[in-house]
């Protein structure tokens, strides 16, 4: 008997040694390389970025660039607040970083290290750089819609159709005040109770409010017959075969920012990658992969003038569309948002 | 009393690793969630939970899918169980790997499959357009119906074997009794099965209710905003790492609410088999009810003849295409989201359309040619295996710490088999802030460390029964033929426990492989396990490729279990043999 409790003695000491090698024998840390988390929103829009900036910046510094997901205000915050900051570089939508700003939820630019004259001033602030302009517009199957569709039409409940808009109320309130006749000039203040209305005309028909990715994908997968989608995401989808066209008839237009979180685990390493993505080689790279407008002006000359037409910065285009007010947004997101999120559910 | 210490000592030594293991990794993370929660603006935290009117919808769509597929579940799994229950030779082996491969297969791929079923170009709207039945696709994804369909098909197999237990136990001349008695079929099994097995109805809807509340893989793919759910919210919360307190709020209030449904359960569960326990009612009152319950069967049975004599031919005729119809009925519904990921995987397109326009291997060069996915399988694989191992050798200890006769093995094996009665999502969101607190979020050691408390209860049951199995007196013959333990444990005991652990093994690395929910919320930026991947990959891009990976996952699981029938089957025909051949070493 004594022996044998020896004997499970033993074998339990040396299976819980032999099970402790097995597990730290994994998570010894190497020395760790430098490196930096960049958050985007997935689909092709971050597969555009990855070709762009994430590899051929990791090939050209040896530095680890790790893409993730899930971008938006309400994470950063909640990001932010839980004080568990995982995330370097974030890419905004200027109602997030004029959201951020005002939470105080980033830290600085170093302009020492971030060089970048060809940007105009208006998007080099304190805590951003705008690097491209995007537009929002409304997109349509060809199949389903052989001779187009307007906003009116998408808002009118008689046309039948699984529509698409976005996941957040940015964008779609003022398209739907655009489709009901509201002059650009005169969208801001939002007129939230009329823009929810007029939603409300289709809402039945709205099968999905998502994220950009997730739109694309019910694109290419025919899930939907419209939506309204950012112009380089549709121009992606119909690039991958989706018989789908899109228009610029009250479209909104948006500045995409990149901005760094507060406390970033690696701060040095984010200025240094944000400096290399807005250089107008770079730019124009992601311009050839989705195209968005880049803020770069030395970019726009490297690019082939045919692509200009497909950006919002074209003056035909802008023309027939409106531009998202940041600081209206700044002001008015919090009680927007918690309505809008409750619409939606209903 | 010298030999009872030792006795003490030695198990204490043998299941000191498990209590460590459940203590440091399963106890402490779940009560970890609660300081979490309460702590700083506990109040401003549950307010902003219960008075908007977004989560309060969220909470309500949460019990109302959960109720609704657990409903659907039980009625839809309680003839199978009852056929399964009575089934013998290949009818239930056939009927068991019905239920078996489903249950072994990643929930991820199985919910993942309704999207080629479902989808505009989906199978049901293909032949439907196809039958002329409809002109225009159904709007069949992102609606209440396809969430609860994906998680009544996930549920089906747990359903089934909770059920199965008790049936199995149920005399089948008490059918035949009623019968003659002038039941019809219906009578008899809702009179008389269903009273019977419920316990086992009750075991059923606990755990589907459970798994339901706790899923978000399901709302995630197919729903839409309105068919949120807790654990997704949770989910996303944690996806970020952003709220820690938040989600750990979220956790308590969906385990909160989760246990007030199930103790309302139990309590519907306990009046309706109050008959089962006549000892506990107060004396006067079943006398009552037996007087009642005699007088009602003695004017009964002037009425049965009439219902017997009504469409006799009719009944009879479609009471023989019954069962078929129903066991083909449930085989397709099973079995069909497996199946169509083969030929969707095989697809030319770019996105899910079924039938594919046409056919190629492009989607699996893709993915054998791509380093990720790659990297994904091997950290897999290395998971699997570490999980296999630490899992095999906890059950071992398990198995030997309580012996043959413990006191305490009731209470004890509960303990050991906690860890599969807690909702994954709220273990995983446990070790996740628990975790995180010791820098193994996102790390393969605290995916191993979470994967072997979710596997080794699993592992544990089948070596348990394994050991049951194995005579007693072989050890002792063992001992007083003068071999020490350690000899009497290498040469009797592991070689007669080795196909139960053998079965075991492959079971820990299969669940490890094909485990979502601890991998999703554990790993992030760095460790990606092929689970993880693959969500993320469905939520960004439905193309074959997700359903090539799938393909891939759902034969790896046929490969086992055809590995494990082989390993039990086996064992079965060569036991004359190695009892035969056993004397021959002899000099």
């Amino acid at each position: 008997m004594k022996q044998k409790s020896r004997l499970s003695i033993g074998i339990s000491a040396g299976l819980l040694a032999a099970a402790s090698v097995t597990l730290f024998a994994q998570s010894a840390p190497a020395a760790d390389p430098a490196e930096v988390v960049v958050a985007s929103y997935g689909g092709s829009f971050q597969d555009a970025q990855t070709k762009a900036f994430f590899e051929p910046y990791a090939k050209a510094t040896g530095v680890k660039v790790t893409g993730t997901t899930g971008s938006g205000y309400a994470k950063v915050k909640a990001m932010e607040e839980g004080g568990n900051i995982s995330w370097d570089v974030v890419s905004a939508e200027s109602s997030a970083h004029a959201n951020e700003v005002k939470d105080g939820l980033l830290e600085p630019l170093d302009y020492s290290i971030i060089k970048a004259d060809g940007i105009p001033a208006e998007f080099r602030t304190k805590y951003g750089v705008g690097y491209i302009k995007f537009g929002m517009n409304l997109a349509w199957s060809k199949d389903k819609f052989p001779k187009g569709l307007t906003p009116a039409q998408f808002f009118d409940p008689s046309v039948k159709a699984r529509r698409a808009v976005t996941l957040e109320p940015e964008y779609t309130l003022e398209f739907a005040l655009l489709a009901d006749g509201v002059k650009p000039a005169a969208l801001y203040p939002l007129d939230v109770d009329r823009a929810l209305k007029v939603i409300g005309r289709v809402k039945d028909q709205i099968v999905a409010f998502k994220g950009a990715a997730d739109t694309q994908a019910l694109i290419q997968q025919g899930e939907v017959d419209v939506a309204f989608v950012p112009n380089g995401r549709v121009n992606n989808a119909i690039k991958a075969g989706a018989n789908w066209a899109y228009g610029w008839d009250d479209s909104v237009s948006d500045t995409e920012w990149w901005v760094v979180m507060k406390g970033a685990p690696h701060v040095q390493e984010a200025m240094k990658f944000i400096n290399y993505a807005v250089q107008p080689a770079q730019q124009a790279e992601l311009t050839r992969q989705i195209p968005y407008g880049p803020t770069n002006v030395d970019a726009l000359k490297l690019l082939d003038p045919a692509v200009a037409k497909d950006l919002p910065s074209y003056p035909d285009n802008a023309k027939l569309g409106a531009v998202l007010d940041a600081k209206w947004w700044n002001e008015n997101r919090d009680s927007v948002k918690s309505r809008w999120n409750s619409y939606i559910m209903q | 009393m010298r030999r009872n210490r030792f006795i003490v000592w030695q198990r204490f030594f043998l299941l000191t690793p498990v209590l460590l293991l459940l203590l440091l990794a399963f106890a402490l993370p779940l009560l970890n969630i609660a300081p979490e929660a309460f702590g700083g603006h506990a109040a401003e935290r549950f307010l902003r939970i219960f008075a908007s009117p977004v989560y309060r919808t969220v909470i309500w769509t949460t019990v109302r899918i959960s109720l609704e597929a657990t409903a659907i579940t039980l009625v839809v799994s309680f003839p199978l169980a009852w056929l399964l229950s009575r089934a013998t030779g290949i009818k239930g082996l056939l009927l068991g790997l019905l239920v078996l491969v489903p249950f072994l297969t990643s929930v991820l791929v199985r919910t993942f499959a309704w999207l080629a079923i479902l989808g505009q170009r989906g199978l049901v709207n293909a032949t439907l357009l196809k039958m002329g039945l409809i002109s225009e696709p159904l709007p069949l994804l992102f609606s209440e119906p396809a969430v609860v369909l994906a998680l009544v098909h996930s549920s089906i197999p747990m359903m089934v074997f909770a059920l199965v237990s008790v049936l199995r136990r149920v005399d089948g001349r008490i059918l035949l009794a009623a019968h003659t008695l002038g039941a019809n079929s219906l009578r008899a099994w809702i009179g008389i099965l269903v009273p019977l097995a419920i316990r086992g109805i009750q075991s059923g809807v606990i755990i589907i209710f459970l798994f339901t509340m706790a899923s978000f893989i399901a709302p995630a793919f197919l729903g839409n905003q309105r068919q949120q759910m807790l654990a997704q919210v949770i989910q996303s919360e944690i996806e970020t790492g952003a709220d820690w307190a938040f989600a750990a709020a979220l956790g308590i209030t969906l385990a909160v609410t989760a246990t007030i449904i199930v103790v309302g359960f139990s309590m519907i569960a306990r009046y309706l088999s109050r008959w089962q326990r006549p000892g506990t009612l107060p004396p006067s009152v079943p006398q009552q009810q037996a007087e009642q319950v005699d007088t009602a069967l003695l004017r009964r049975p002037a009425a049965p003849p009439k219902s017997h004599l009504r469409t006799p031919a009719l009944v009879r005729f479609g009471a023989r295409f019954v069962q078929p119809a129903y066991l083909g009925a449930i085989s397709v519904f099973i079995l069909l989201p497996l199946v169509v990921l083969i030929p969707v995987s095989f697809s030319s397109a770019d996105v899910l359309i079924f039938p594919p326009p046409g056919y190629s291997m492009r989607w699996f060069e893709k993915i054998l040619g791509s380093q990720e996915w790659l990297a994904a399988a091997l950290t897999s694989l290395r998971i699997g295996a570490a999980t296999c191992v630490l899992s095999l050798v906890l059950a071992i200890l398990t198995v030997l710490g309580f012996g043959r006769h413990f006191r305490f093995q009731g209470a004890a094996e509960a303990l050991v088999l906690s860890p599969v009665t807690v909702p994954s999502v709220v273990f995983a969101l446990g070790a996740y802030l628990t975790f995180a607190r010791v820098g193994l979020v996102d790390t393969e050691t605290g995916i191993i460390i979470a994967h072997t408390v979710l596997i080794f209860p699993v592992v544990y049951l089948v070596a348990s029964a394994t050991y049951s199995s194995i005579d007693p007196w072989l050890s002792l013959a063992a001992a007083s033929l003068g071999a020490n333990p350690w000899r009497i444990f290498r040469t009797v005991t592991f070689p007669l426990l080795l196909p139960g652990l053998a079965v075991g093994a492959l079971l820990a690395m299969l669940l490890s492989f094909d485990e979502s929910v601890a991998s999703i919320f554990l790993s992030n930026l760095s460790v990606k396990t092929l689970p993880r991947k693959l969500w993320e990959g469905i939520r960004f891009n439905t193309s074959p490729e997700s359903a090539a990976v799938s393909a891939m996952l759902l034969g790896v699981t046929c490969v086992v279990v055809i590995a494990g029938m082989a390993v039990v089957l086996g064992r079965r025909k060569n036991l004359p043999l190695t009892l035969q051949s056993a004397p021959e070493p002899l000099p």
